[in-house]
């Protein structure tokens, strides 16, 4: 059985485009064939979701109480043992089909507290590997092509959670200076998690988000970005009213019938980027194993 | 759904682990990131070398002057009973009110006690972190 490739979309900052990015990235590889899965950990407030209509769903269950399981319950010590009573409808429960093509795990609410919960299990090794068990064990088999894990703006044990499962990570970046140092402490971020549990993480795409080409900075910071970063900064995405529009719909710019022309540029830039993303995730291992972290 | 189920699911629903979390966080428990820990370890690990080194240069000052005097820890002091590892203190001060991760009162000063000391501020005024290494 082959490996998806798993990727997440990561920077500690807040308002970069990390889950728009992951939205259309994910329609963007769906459109050229791929079998993808989006799976939300970015926060109670489910934004993935709602990028493609979901959310009222999510809220529905809720308010029923008919949550149980969701992706915080993967995180738990007891899931096995849900999976075992409930049989394979414990992970397809989890999962909703959006009408653009991939599937996704929604964000819930009690992720809220998992970040502490986390924090309350002692060894490294355990702490950071559960999504990556989850995945591989439920997950994987499954199918799917990729595995597109949207990640809260915050460095912390969820955000561990998903960089250890996915050994790759995408980094939205508006142009601006804050954006510069926080990618430079990502870097060393990986760095340290690679020197000190053996988990390499990659960084497989910067991607300049919401990049305005008729101001000077804009400019500046992407070749700023070139500079520091050849190998990895993907085609700029333009700013667009039209995205931000076809959220508040429900849906990605994709499925806008007639795009505006930053909106049909931005599309095309998702489209290229996704493609290079495959190319690029495809030449690495998804997973090397948490037999190679150390506990010490 | 079976009793058992439902059990699962009260014991992994937001609201019964939230207020778990609630708890935990009286107790200013924290999460650390994987730099935080090693960071933390090493301040542990330098704290207990320096407290050996020290322990030593004092125990062959001390056994030259009163070489019968059996001196009590400050563990043995506080919980009326041997310590259960050589080591009981994290190095890094005199404060003994170690507690486990999970907030109870705990044996010696691991890793993690130590990690919860310094995140609840209850070490004592003398201790300064060394994040470097070095006493």
């Amino acid at each position: 059985m082959r490996r998806p490739s798993r990727v997440a979309t990561f920077i500690d900052k807040g308002g970069t485009g990390k889950t728009t990015v992951a939205a259309h990235l994910g329609v963007a590889l769906s459109e050229a064939g791929d079998d993808v899965l989006l799976v939300d950990l970015a926060g109670k407030q489910g934004d993935l979701s709602k990028h493609f209509g979901l959310w009222d769903e999510v809220e529905e269950s809720i308010a029923e109480d008919d949550d149980w399981p969701n992706i915080s319950t993967v995180f738990q010590d007891e899931w096995d043992i849900i999976v075992e009573k409930l049989g394979d409808a414990a992970v397809q429960d989890l999962i909703l089909e959006t009408d653009e093509g991939p599937d996704v795990i929604p964000a819930h609410p009690g992720l809220d507290s998992l970040d502490a919960e986390l924090g309350n299990i002692d060894k490294p090794s355990e702490r950071y590997s559960r999504l990556d068990d989850f995945l591989t064990e439920y997950v994987d088999p499954l199918g799917y092509d990729v595995i597109l894990v949207d990640l809260p703006g915050i460095t912390n044990n969820v955000t561990y959670n998903g960089l250890w499962a996915t050994r790759n990570v995408v980094v939205p970046v508006e142009a601006g200076v804050f954006e510069a140092s926080q990618l430079a402490a990502l870097e060393e971020d990986l760095d340290k998690m690679d020197e000190n549990f053996g988990v390499d993480v990659g960084l497989s795409m910067v991607v300049p988000n919401k990049v305005d080409r008729r101001t000077k900075l804009a400019d500046e910071y992407l070749a700023e970005f070139r500079e520091a970063y050849p190998e990895v900064v993907a085609r700029p995405v333009p700013v667009s009213q039209e995205i931000r529009n076809a959220a508040n719909e429900g849906r990605t710019v994709f499925d806008v019938e007639e795009p505006s022309r930053t909106g049909e540029r931005a599309r095309k830039r998702f489209a290229d980027n996704a493609d290079e993303l495959r190319s690029r995730i495809a030449d690495k291992p998804t997973r090397t194993g948490v037999e190679a972290v150390s506990d010490d | 759904m079976t009793d058992d189920l439902e059990e699962l699911k009260k014991k992994t629903s937001r609201d019964d682990r939230l207020s778990e979390t609630e708890e935990d966080d009286e107790e200013d428990e924290v999460a650390y990131t994987p730099v935080e820990d090693v960071v933390l370890r090493e301040n542990a690990e330098q704290g207990v070398k320096t407290l050996r080194e020290q322990t030593e240069r004092s125990g062959r000052v001390e056994g030259d002057d009163e070489p019968d005097e059996v001196q009590l820890s400050q563990y043995e002091e506080l919980f009326e009973e041997e310590s259960p590892v050589d080591d009981p203190y994290c190095g890094n001060c005199d404060h003994v009110t170690f507690r486990k991760h999970n907030g109870e009162p705990g044996p010696h000063c691991s890793f993690f006690d130590l990690k919860t000391l310094l995140e609840s501020g209850m070490v004592c005024g003398d201790y300064e972190p060394q994040t470097h290494g070095g006493a």
